[in-house]
């Protein structure tokens, strides 16, 4: 019962404090959606360092779910990264 | 699996994920397109949750606890018991490392003799018949490594550890010990008070003698409890 309440908190705060980042960002007249992505994603993961442990039963599915959102992150700041020391790159990558 | 949870998380995940993909291509609204990859993330989340947990059956779980209270009380009652006054051990004082209560049989004493106890459920020392009893959460006493400390402070931070963060039966510890080396603990808006149970001895009274005597690293009496609104006050020795 307790961990269900602890998993509640987690998702509730999760919740909100991505629809402050997205508001915060719109307010800021942000148009790029991997900035929006990243934010959400470094939220994620401090709420996820804030409320670790997380009961044992549900680290498995919460695990898989940061590889995917890691690889993404890392995928997002590669192209930023490479956009800046290598742009030829990016065009190329980008038109077929 | 918290169905729930499964199916929300999973409605949101669809939605987010259709809808980002097709606001990102046709409306191309980043502020749209990025609530709805929000939405989706806490979807995964959700449902990742929902699918790993396992459901508790709750009702069932309080027609067992009620059906044991009931018939440990019934024993302790007809032992003339419910008004002893226990003592605590620390895991230091037990043969086989875990912390116990023993609760006099005949007279209300206290134990005094606390050396090499056997490991039985019904102990005799100096003629005086004893019961040795097992307390609450020693699996969390023991994942918490509940150890001795240097001082009072240290205690209340364990004693609040346990009770308001991972049980949450209270809001606030306060623990103080008085010149006699009387020790007062006060758990403040206490949200669970092992209600129906007739014994002095309760869940919350048995689970802070225990951690007393662990961090203490010695033998702890049960004095008093008095319960003032939704505060109660222990006393220990």
């Amino acid at each position: 019962m307790a961990e269900t309440v602890f998993i509640e908190k987690f998702l509730t705060r999760l919740a909100i404090s991505m629809f402050i980042a997205l508001v915060t960002l719109t307010l800021v007249g942000e148009k790029r959606v991997d900035v929006y992505v990243t934010v959400f994603i470094l939220i994620y993961f401090i709420l996820l360092a804030l409320y670790s442990p997380l009961p044992k039963e549900v680290e498995k599915g919460i695990s898989v779910i940061s590889k995917i959102l890691i690889t993404i992150f890392i995928i997002i700041i590669s192209f930023r990264i490479l956009e800046i020391i290598a742009p030829t790159i990016i065009i190329s990558i980008l038109r077929p | 699996m918290l169905i729930k949870h499964a199916v929300i998380g999973l409605n949101l995940m669809i939605i987010g994920i259709v809808g980002s993909i097709t606001s990102f291509i046709l409306l191309n609204t980043p502020e749209l397109t990025a609530a709805l990859v929000g939405l989706a993330m806490v979807g995964a989340v959700m449902f990742a949750i929902g699918w790993e947990m396992p459901e508790h059956p709750i009702k069932a779980m309080r027609e067992e606890i009620e059906y044991l209270r009931e018939n440990i009380e019934r024993i302790f009652e007809e032992l003339n018991i419910l008004d002893a006054k226990p003592s605590f051990l620390p895991s230091s004082m037990n043969k086989d490392g875990k912390p116990s209560i023993i609760i006099p049989l005949a007279k209300h004493l206290h134990v005094k003799e606390t050396k090499d106890l056997p490991e039985r459920f019904v102990i005799t020392i100096r003629n005086i018949p004893y019961l040795k009893l097992r307390p609450p959460c020693t699996k969390l006493i023991k994942e918490l490594a509940v150890s001795k400390v240097e001082n009072i402070g240290q205690v209340e931070d364990i004693l609040s550890k346990i009770l308001v963060q991972h049980l949450n039966i209270a809001d606030n510890v306060k623990v103080a010990e008085k010149p006699d080396s009387t020790i007062i603990v006060v758990a403040s808006k206490m949200k669970y008070f092992s209600k129906g149970y007739r014994g002095k001895v309760g869940f919350t009274t048995a689970l802070v003698g225990v951690v007393l005597a662990e961090t203490l690293g010695k033998k702890i009496d049960f004095i008093s409890l008095k319960i003032k609104g939704k505060d109660s006050v222990l006393t220990f020795k």
